[in-house]
């Protein structure tokens, strides 16, 4: 897992071009908007981006950075929003990993993800075709060969590293120690942990982190109770069918019984 | 057989309920490949998840022009005031001897399944447009988008269910008003009373 001590980070963005690098990603032109922050966003060609948040405290700036990528969430709302089987896994390693080739571009992920992260693109010119999402890796591929992280082992002062979840309790308690807050996502528990110093909203982080509730509504809640509401309304309509039976017209004259197996068909001589 | 039968449908009604039951059923499949991941081998049917959400969204427009033109083929009729009430109509199909309700040409849960349908079919076209081109609306609106086109889903299957239960089997002889356009004057009797004695 990542661990992002915002105290030590400068801001210089070696991780943003360490991950551009590795994953053989273009640039991105910048846009000048006031602020050292640029690319203008994620997108499917940044993965990663530090956020640069000047703030007037009593007279004196302060300068919070925070980082804008994938959190690698054990309870992943991207994960839960894919309709496609694979097309986004979970490695060994803890990393959520979307698949392009598997991916069909419904924009699911885009939308369920509590931290904003997937980005989608309709033509991008890198070999994966149209209509694909993409996002961090957390380098599966790197960790998969033994290595860590292009951004952990680019970042020059040790902002971000790379740890195993076994260490991390050391970690935050050290970190509280400093009086410092330990933001895991809560219930989501990320992959990527950041220790900070002021408030989480300061770093561009939802202060309660959670699945989207329509999401949530959506996925885990209406689509068992749908089709449970449905096979019980077929099974009403059978009952229907066998108790009450259908409704036919009255028999005029004594004449003999419709047919016994109404046919959908032709409704039946009467 | 000797008996005669009253006209129920045109031409025109019955095209259009064709159309919008075919557009609805490979709706209603596509649909469901991306309804549950247990559920994408459907998608196998239209050639792949990639042509499958391409298919969804044309029938999509299909579907709801096709309701909209039944809709205004059968808004007098389903506007129209009767002298049956719902709760008569539903003790006739729990107890079908008894008393016919004087039901007109469209039985007072004909009417309300009419306006259940044009609401449901918007629902799904609006939320289904806000899925298909997903970046207008803004996150927090959008997330809801998928919650509602699911939830009209669900109350779209129950509605067709029940619907094509009392169309087919459930009402011996209302299917041929699809096919031939026409019914036996028992079933207008029995079903209609009031408007029976009206064509009559
Ligand atoms: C009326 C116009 C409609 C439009 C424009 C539309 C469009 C869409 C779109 C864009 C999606 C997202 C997936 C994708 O990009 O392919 C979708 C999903 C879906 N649609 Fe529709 N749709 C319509 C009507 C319907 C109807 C009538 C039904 C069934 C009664 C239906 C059932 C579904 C289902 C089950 C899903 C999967 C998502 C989920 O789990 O809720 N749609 N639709
Ligand atoms: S941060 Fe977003 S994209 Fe990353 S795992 Fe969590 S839900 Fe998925
Ligand atoms: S865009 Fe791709 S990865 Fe995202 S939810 Fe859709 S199929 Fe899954």
């Amino acid at each position: 897992m990542i661990v992002i001590d915002t105290t030590r980070c400068t801001a210089c963005r070696g991780c943003q071009t360490a991950c551009k690098q590795w994953n053989s990603l273009s640039a991105v032109p910048t846009e000048c908007k006031g602020s050292y922050e640029n690319p203008p966003d994620l997108s499917y060609n940044t993965y990663t981006k530090i956020r640069f948040n000047e703030v007037d405290r009593d007279g004196e700036i302060r300068w919070f950075f925070g980082q804008h990528r994938c959190m690698h969430c054990a309870d992943a709302g991207c994960m839960k929003a894919c309709p496609v089987p694979g097309a986004i896994t979970r490695e060994a390693s803890g990393s959520v990993v979307i698949n392009q080739q598997l991916c069909t571009g419904c924009k699911y992920c885009v939308f369920g993800c509590p931290f904003d992260v997937p980005r989608y693109d309709r033509s991008n010119a890198e070999g994966f075709g149209e209509d694909k999402a993409f996002k961090c890796t957390l380098c599966f591929d790197r960790q998969g060969m033994g290595m860590e992280p292009a951004c952990t082992k680019t970042c020059p002062t040790d902002a971000l590293y790379f740890t195993d979840k076994g260490k991390l309790g050391g970690i935050t308690a050290a970190a509280k120690e400093k009086g410092l807050a330990v933001y895991d996502g809560g219930p989501l528990r990320t992959n990527v942990v950041f220790l900070l110093e002021d408030s989480a909203t300061q770093y561009g982080l939802p202060a309660k982190p959670a699945i989207p509730t329509p999401t949530f509504l959506w996925r885990t809640i209406m689509k068992p109770v749908g089709v449970i509401a449905f096979v019980a309304g077929v099974v009403g309509l059978i009952a229907h069918y066998i108790t009450i039976g259908p409704k036919e017209p009255d028999e005029e004259g004594g004449a003999a019984a419709p047919s016994p197996s109404p046919s959908p068909g032709e409704g039946g001589e009467y | 057989m000797s008996h005669h039968l009253v006209k129920r449908t045109t031409q025109g009604e019955r095209m259009f309920h064709w159309i919008n039951m075919l557009a609805f059923i490979v709706l209603v499949i596509t649909g469901l490949g991306l309804y549950a991941k247990s559920f994408f081998g459907l998608t196998g049917l239209f050639g792949g998840v990639d042509n499958s959400r391409v298919i969804h969204h044309w029938a999509g427009i299909v579907f709801i022009v096709a309701t909209v033109i039944i809709f205004l083929q059968w808004f007098k009729d389903i506007s129209a005031p009767g002298e049956d009430s719902l709760g008569a109509v539903i003790k006739e199909y729990m107890d079908p001897s008894a008393k016919a309700p004087p039901a007109g040409k469209f039985n007072a849960g004909q009417k309300l399944a009419g306006w259940v349908a044009i609401i449901l079919a918007v629902l799904m076209a609006l939320t289904g447009l806000a899925m298909w081109f997903p970046f207008q609306l803004g996150r927090g609106l959008q997330q809801w988008m998928y919650f509602l086109h699911n939830l009209g889903f669900i109350l779209f299957m129950g509605f067709i269910a029940i619907h094509a239960y009392l169309g087919t089997i459930g009402v011996p002889g209302t299917w041929r008003a699809m096919t031939k356009g026409t019914v036996t004057r028992e079933w207008a009797k029995k079903n209609h009373p009031k408007w029976d004695a009206e064509e009559a």
